[in-house]
C-alpha cells in the first residue's frame, strides 16, 4: 500500500531528474596550431620523443588526422649535462618489421595500429645513452626556426614494502591487489603507478600486453609524507578483457599474476601527468572546472619531456 | 588603509565631503529656525493580524508634507502646534483618515484595514502608492510574499530566491540554482539576511531550494544599487528578508503539501495586542520515498536525502516604548550514499542555524533605538568510509554580533539614522581528518580563521527643497585578522614544513576604509523623478569557488594578510515614472560598477589542495567591471498584476595569473528578460505565468585536442569565450481558491447569512517549463573510441535537467 501511494510521486521525482543529452556545436575561440611533446626516459632505456601537433576541436579525427600530426624533420637532442645524443625520427613504414613489436611495447600501442597511422617517434639508436637515477636530463627540440627545450630528473626510484591481495567481502574468490609504500620522509614525492597482469588468459595468451594506468594513477605523497601507506590498485585491464564478467571488473581473481610498476616523479611532470588524469576523469561532470594541463616545456610547445624512475614488483594473487 | 581604486575617488570623496557639508547647513537651519513643535510618533499595524507594517506613507495634504514608518512599523513626525488631517497609506488597504489636533507630543498607533477589493482586483503592496517615484530609493524593489504565492512554483516550493531572479539585474546562477548575480557581483558579493542574521548559504538541495519558507516571511526586499550606509559588507546587493512577527489578535494554522514537501505554520497572542508568536517547520518526503522503494537486501540499502527547515519568533510588548522580538531559524540537509557491498559509504549534512534577539526601545517621541544580537552558524561536513580508510571534511563559519541603530526624526524633512555593529568570525574553510585502519594521515589539522568586523554609519534622508531630496551617508568599516593562526609556507615540489604561527589574539592584519554613500531624487513636474546614486562598500569575506557550480563545498573566508578585502563602487542614475493613477510603476536605471581584489582559484587547483594549506595561498587576484541598463514596468493592481523587466549588460575580469586580457565573466549576460504575471480570472481562480530569457552563460571550451600516451587530451581556450546557447521558459500556473463565505439560512427568520469561513483552502497547480525547452545545465565534451583505431568521434554535449514538469500543492489556512 505504501508502494502504491509513493508511486505517482516518485514518478515525478523520476520525471525531475530525468536529463536529456544532446550533441551541439558552439561557436569556440580561434584555434592556434601547438606542438605537442611526449618525452621519456627511464634508467637503463634510451630517452624517445612523440612530436605532433594540436588538431582543430571540430577537426578530423580518424587515422589520417593523426597521421598527420607527426611533426617530421624536427632536430631533437637529449643531454645529460657531460652527453648528447641527437634523436632519430622513425616512422612505422621504415623500421625493421622485427622491431615493432619491441616499439610497440615501450609506447603501448598495437603493433598493426602503429602501422595503421605510420606512426613516428624520435629515438635513440645508441644504447650507450641510456636513463640513470640522480641525473637531470635536458631537451631541445628544434621545429623549424622555433626552439623548445625542457629538463626532467630520474629520482631515486620508490621503496615498496610489499604486496599483497586480500578477497573483498561477498565476491568470493575475487578482491583487489594491495601496495605498501614507505614514504620518504626528507624529500616531496610524486608517484605513478602502473600494471600489467601476465598470467595466460582463456585463449593462452598473457592477458595485458602493454603496462595500463588508471586515472587515479598520479598521485603524491601531501598526505602521507612519510609515512608507511599502503593503496589497493584496481585490475585496470579487466575493463577491457571479455573473460572476466562485469561483476567482477576491477578485481584480480585468485592466481592471477600481476606486474606493477610505481615510478617516481619530478614535481613538474607529477603536475602534467595528475592534471592530464583529472582532466579524463573530468569529463561529463557538472562541477568540474576546465582543467588547464601544465607543461615543463619551455618556447610555446606544450606536453610533458618526463623522467620515470621505476620500481617493478609482481604479486601473486594469493589470498 | 585601503588604497583608492583610481585617480577619480580623491574627486568623488571631495565633492562628497561639499554635499555631506551642504546638507548639515541646510539641517542647522532647520533647527534654527523652528517653532514650538509637537510630534506625532507611533506604531502602524495591520487591524487583523496585529503585524507592525513596514513602509507605510503617513501624509498632512494641507501641509503637503508627511513620513514613512520603519522597519518595525515606527513613525515619528514632529510638526507645529495645529489641527491636522492625517492619511495613512499602504497599498492593498483601506485610506485612514483622522484629524489630529497637535497641542502636545501624541504616542498613537493606527490600524489598517486590508482593503475589501473589488472583485477580481488584486493589489500588491508596494509600501505606498507612489514610493516608486517619491523616495530616493534606487536599484531597490520590494516583493509581496502573497504574489510569489501565486506565480508558478518549481515542483510546488514557492520560492524567495527564485521570484529575486526575475528582477532586472539579478540573475541565476544556472537551471534551476538559488545563487543569483546582481549587477555583475559574484554570489558572494550578495548580503542575505534573515531578520539582520547573514545566511551564508540560502540553499537546499544543492541549490535548487532556497531555505526560505514562504510561510513566515513577511518582506522581501532586495537593494541592488544605491545601497544606504546602514548596509554593508557586500559589493553587489543586500537581500533582507523579514519573518513574520506572528499574529497577534488570533490563533491560525496554514500549511500546505506538495509533491517534494509539507509545511506547517503556527501562530497566534500570547497575550492579545501586546505579544506573540509564529512556529513553522518543512520538511521533504524524498527519504521515506527511497526508503519505501530500497529493500534492505539492496546494495544500496541506506541510500538517502531530505532537508528540513524550521523558524520561530516571538515578540512582546513590555511597555509602550519597549518591545522584544527573539526569532531563529535552523535548517538542515541530509544526504547519504551507501554501497553495502563495497563497504563505501557517504555521508554530507550541511546546514544554516541563525538567532537574533531585538530590543526595540521607543528613547522619546522623536527618537527610535533597536539593539540586536545576533547569532549565525553555518557548517558543512563529508564524511565517507571505504573498508578500513575513513574520510571526514568539515567547513564552517560561525559569526557572533551585535548591532545598535538609532533613528531620529528631528523634523519632517529630516530623517537620520545612526549606529554600529560588530561580528566575531570564526572561520574554518576546510579540516579534513583522513585515517587508514592505523596509519592517520598528515591532513594539517584544524586551522581556523578568527576575525573581528565593525562598522559606524549615519545617515540622512533630508528634503533640500520639495522637488530634491537626499540621502547621504558615511560608513567606516574595518576588519582585524587575529591570531590563534597559522601561515603555511609552501614551495611547489618540496615538503611543506615550514609556517608562521600567530598567538591567541595577535593582531595579524588591520584594514580599515571610509565607504561614502549618497542617493538623490528630483521630482519632475509631471510626477516622475531622476534619481542618481553613488555608493562604494568593502567587503572582507570571500567565497573561494573551484567548480563552476555553486557548491556546498565553495569556501567562505575572512580578509587575511594575503586576501585583501574586496572593494567596490557603483554609479547609478535612473528615471522613474508612475502611470494610470500608480497602477503602473516604471523605471529605467544605468549603472557602472568597479571592483579590485576580487578572487579566484590558481591555474590548476585542486579541492585537496586546500587541506593542507591555507585556502589563499591558492588564490590569484583580480579585478572587475560591470555596466548596464535596466529597464522595469510594473502593474501593482487590478485583475492583472505581475511586472516586465529588461536588462542589457556587460561583466568583465581580470586576472593577470590567469589570462592576459579581460573576460567575461562566468554570468555575464548581454540580454536578460523576465516577465511574471498572475491574473485573477474571479474569485475562485487566478492564472500565473513566468518567461524568462536569457543569452547563455559563458564558459571554458577546449579550441584543440592532442593525444598524450594514447589519451586524448584537450587544449582549453580562453576563459569564459565560449557561450552556452540561450536560455528561455515558460511557467504557468492555476490556483483554485475555495469560497470564502458560507451561506446559512435564519431558521427564524428564514434569510441567508453569509459568513467568512474559518477554514480556508486553495490548491496551486504548476507547470514548470511549459513547452519543455531543453535549456543547457552544462556542457561537457565527449570522447568516444580509439585514437589510434580510427573511430575517435569528439563532440560537445548538453545536458538539461528539467523538462516539462507538473506539481500540484494543497495549502490551508484556519
Amino acid at each position: 500500500m505504501k508502494k502504491i501511494i509513493a508511486l505517482p510521486l516518485l514518478f515525478l521525482l523520476g520525471v525531475s531528474l530525468y536529463s536529456c543529452t544532446k550533441e551541439v556545436e558552439l561557436d569556440l575561440p580561434p584555434f592556434v596550431e601547438k606542438v605537442v611533446v611526449e618525452g621519456r626516459i627511464e634508467p637503463g632505456m634510451p630517452p624517445f620523443v612523440i612530436l605532433t601537433r594540436t588538431r582543430d576541436f571540430y577537426g578530423e579525427t580518424g587515422l589520417d588526422a593523426l597521421a598527420n600530426s607527426f611533426v617530421h624533420d624536427a632536430v631533437i637532442t637529449v643531454s645529460d649535462g657531460a652527453t648528447s645524443v641527437v634523436l632519430t625520427e622513425i616512422c612505422a613504414d621504415n623500421i625493421d618489421p622485427d622491431l615493432l613489436p619491441l616499439v610497440s611495447e615501450i609506447l603501448g600501442i598495437d603493433p598493426e595500429q602503429l602501422a595503421a597511422i605510420n606512426f613516428c617517434a624520435y629515438v635513440s639508436l645508441s644504447l650507450d645513452f641510456v636513463g640513470e637515477v640522480g641525473k637531470t636530463y635536458s631537451l631541445s627540440v628544434q621545429v623549424g626556426d622555433d626552439t623548445y627545450t625542457s629538463q626532467t630528473s630520474l629520482l631515486a626510484p620508490p621503496v615498496i614494502d610489499s604486496l599483497y591481495f586480500q578477497v573483498e567481502p561477498n565476491r568470493e574468490e575475487h578482491g583487489f591487489g594491495w601496495t605498501v609504500l614507505n614514504d620518504n620522509a626528507a624529500t616531496y614525492n610524486g608517484y605513478f603507478f602502473e600494471m600489467k597482469r601476465i598470467h595466460k588468459n582463456s585463449l593462452g595468451e598473457q592477458a595485458d600486453q602493454f603496462f595500463r594506468h588508471s586515472l587515479n594513477s598520479a598521485f603524491d605523497d601531501t598526505f602521507f609524507n612519510g609515512l608507511t601507506f599502503k593503496f589497493a590498485f584496481t585490475n585496470i585491464g579487466s575493463y577491457r578483457d571479455d573473460d572476466i564478467p562485469d561483476e567482477f571488473k576491477g578485481l584480480y581473481k585468485t592466481n592471477d599474476t600481476v606486474v606493477i610498476k610505481l615510478s617516481s616523479l619530478d614535481y613538474n611532470v607529477f603536475k602534467f601527468h595528475e592534471m592530464k588524469l583529472v582532466q579524463v576523469a573530468s569529463e561529463g561532470n557538472p562541477f568540474a572546472s576546465p582543467t588547464y594541463i601544465p607543461t615543463n616545456i619551455q618556447g610555446g610547445a606544450i606536453g610533458c619531456w618526463a623522467g620515470f624512475s621505476p620500481r617493478y614488483d609482481t604479486l601473486i594473487c594469493v589470498p | 588603509m585601503l588604497k583608492m581604486s583610481n585617480s577619480n575617488m580623491p574627486k568623488i570623496l571631495k565633492n562628497y565631503t561639499y554635499i555631506l557639508t551642504i546638507s548639515l547647513v541646510v539641517f542647522a537651519q532647520n533647527l534654527l529656525f523652528s517653532q514650538q513643535k509637537y510630534t506625532l510618533s507611533g506604531h502602524i499595524y495591520d487591524v487583523e493580524t496585529g503585524e507592525t507594517m513596514i513602509g507605510a506613507k503617513l501624509f498632512f495634504p494641507e501641509l503637503s508634507k508627511g513620513g514613512v514608518s520603519n522597519a518595525y512599523g515606527f513613525y515619528s513626525i514632529s510638526l507645529l502646534e495645529g489641527t491636522y488631517d492625517l492619511q495613512i497609506n499602504y497599498t492593498g488597504y483601506e485610506t485612514l483618515t483622522e484629524k489630529i489636533v497637535l497641542s502636545g507630543n501624541i504616542q498613537r498607533d493606527f490600524k489598517l484595514k486590508p482593503k475589501a477589493t473589488e472583485m477580481g482586483e488584486v493589489v500588491i503592496s508596494a509600501q505606498n502608492e507612489r514610493a516608486n517615484t517619491e523616495s530616493t530609493k534606487m536599484g531597490t524593489i520590494e516583493l509581496d510574499v502573497e504574489m510569489m504565492k501565486t506565480l508558478p512554483a518549481f515542483l510546488g516550493e514557492v520560492d524567495v530566491l527564485k521570484t529575486i531572479q526575475l528582477l532586472p539585474g539579478v540573475s541565476s546562477a544556472n537551471e534551476g540554482a538559488q545563487g543569483f548575480y546582481v549587477r555583475g557581483g559574484g554570489p558572494d558579493q550578495n548580503l542575505v539576511l534573515l531578520d539582520e542574521a547573514t545566511v551564508y548559504n540560502a540553499s537546499h538541495l544543492f541549490g535548487f531550494f532556497s531555505v526560505f519558507n514562504a510561510d513566515a516571511i513577511k518582506s522581501v526586499n532586495i537593494i541592488k544599487g544605491g545601497m544606504p550606509a546602514e548596509f554593508g559588507g557586500r559589493l553587489a546587493s543586500v537581500l533582507e528578508v523579514k519573518m513574520n512577527d506572528g499574529n497577534n489578535q488570533r490563533f491560525g494554522v496554514d500549511g500546505g503539501i506538495g509533491l517534494l514537501s509539507s509545511r506547517l505554520t503556527l501562530q497566534g497572542p500570547i497575550v492579545k495586542d501586546k505579544g506573540s508568536f509564529i512556529v513553522s517547520g518543512r520538511r521533504t518526503y524524498l527519504d521515506l520515498l527511497l526508503k519505501a522503494f530500497i529493500p534492505k537486501t539492496s546494495n544500496f540499502y541506506g541510500t538517502s536525502y531530505f532537508f528540513h527547515d524550521f523558524t520561530a519568533k516571538v515578540n512582546y510588548k513590555i511597555t509602550n516604548k519597549d518591545r522584544i522580538f527573539i526569532s531563529g531559524y535552523f535548517g538542515r540537509d541530509e544526504f547519504s550514499f551507501n554501497n553495502n557491498v563495497d563497504a563505501f559509504n557517504v555521508s554530507m549534512p550541511w546546514g544554516n542555524a541563525t538567532a537574533t534577539v531585538r530590543w526595540n526601545r521607543i528613547i522619546n517621541e522623536k527618537l527610535f533605538m533597536n539593539l540586536s544580537g545576533i547569532f549565525t552558524d553555518y557548517n558543512f561536513q563529508f564524511k565517507s568510509g571505504v573498508n578500513d580508510f575513513q574520510f571526514n571534511l568539515y567547513s564552517g563559519i560561525r559569526d557572533y554580533g551585535t548591532k545598535l541603530d538609532f533613528t531620529w526624526y528631528p523634523n519632517p524633512r529630516h530623517e537620520v539614522k545612526f549606529g554600529g555593529q560588530y561580528t566575531y568570525h570564526i572561520f574554518t574553510p576546510t579540516s579534513v581528518t583522513a585515517q587508514d585502519d592505523d596509519v592517520v594521515f598528515n591532513t594539517g589539522g584544524i586551522n581556523r580563521i578568527f576575525g573581528h568586523e565593525g562598522a559606524f554609519y549615519i545617515q540622512d534622508e533630508f528634503d533640500v527643497t520639495d522637488a530634491l531630496r537626499l540621502n547621504v551617508g558615511l560608513r567606516y568599516s574595518w576588519y582585524n585578522h587575529i591570531g590563534p593562526f597559522t601561515r603555511y609556507i609552501t614551495i611547489p615540489g618540496q615538503v611543506n614544513n615550514d609556517s608562521i604561527i600567530f598567538k591567541p589574539n595577535e593582531s595579524i592584519k588591520f584594514y580599515h576604509g571610509l565607504e561614502p554613500r549618497a542617493n538623490l531624487r528630483y521630482l519632475l513636474p509631471n510626477k516622475s523623478s531622476i534619481k542618481a546614486g553613488f555608493n562604494q562598500v568593502n567587503q572582507y569575506v570571500h567565497l573561494a569557488t573551484i567548480s563552476p557550480t555553486s557548491l556546498p563545498t565553495d569556501i567562505w573566508f575572512p580578509s587575511t594578510d594575503i586576501a585583501q578585502p574586496q572593494r567596490g563602487w557603483q554609479a547609478s542614475l535612473g528615471y522613474f515614472k508612475n502611470l494610470a493613477n500608480n497602477k503602473y510603476e516604471t523605471s529605467v536605471e544605468v549603472y557602472y560598477k568597479g571592483m579590485k581584489n576580487l578572487i579566484e582559484y590558481r591555474e590548476g587547483a585542486l579541492p585537496s589542495d586546500n587541506v593542507t594549506t591555507n585556502p589563499d595561498n591558492l588564490l590569484v587576484f583580480g579585478k572587475g567591471r560591470s555596466f548596464g541598463a535596466e529597464f522595469f514596468i510594473r502593474k501593482t493592481s487590478g485583475k492583472v498584476t505581475g511586472w516586465i523587466g529588461y536588462t542589457i549588460a556587460r561583466t568583465e575580469r581580470f586576472f593577470p595569473q590567469l589570462q592576459d586580457t579581460w573576460f567575461p565573466a562566468r554570468y555575464d549576460r548581454t540580454h536578460d528578460l523576465s516577465i511574471a504575471f498572475n491574473y485573477k480570472i474571479n474569485d475562485k481562480w487566478t492564472a500565473g505565468a513566468v518567461f524568462v530569457y536569457a543569452t547563455g552563460n559563458t564558459m571554458t571550451l577546449p579550441v584543440a585536442w592532442y593525444v598524450h600516451d594514447g589519451r586524448v587530451i584537450f587544449e582549453y581556450g580562453d576563459r569564459n569565450g565560449t557561450r552556452m546557447p540561450a536560455y528561455h521558459r515558460l511557467d504557468l500556473s492555476m490556483t483554485w481558491y475555495d469560497d470564502p463565505f458560507k451561506i446559512s439560512t435564519n431558521p427564524e427568520t428564514n434569510e441567508q447569512i453569509k459568513t467568512k469561513k474559518k477554514f480556508r483552502q486553495n490548491v496551486n497547480f504548476s507547470l514548470f517549463n511549459a513547452y519543455n525547452r531543453q535549456n543547457p545545465y552544462f556542457i561537457y565534451v565527449s570522447t568516444e573510441g580509439d585514437p589510434n583505431s580510427g573511430d575517435l568521434k569528439i563532440a560537445l554535449q548538453q545536458v538539461a535537467l528539467f523538462p516539462v514538469l507538473p506539481s500540484i500543492t494543497w495549502n490551508f489556512n484556519f
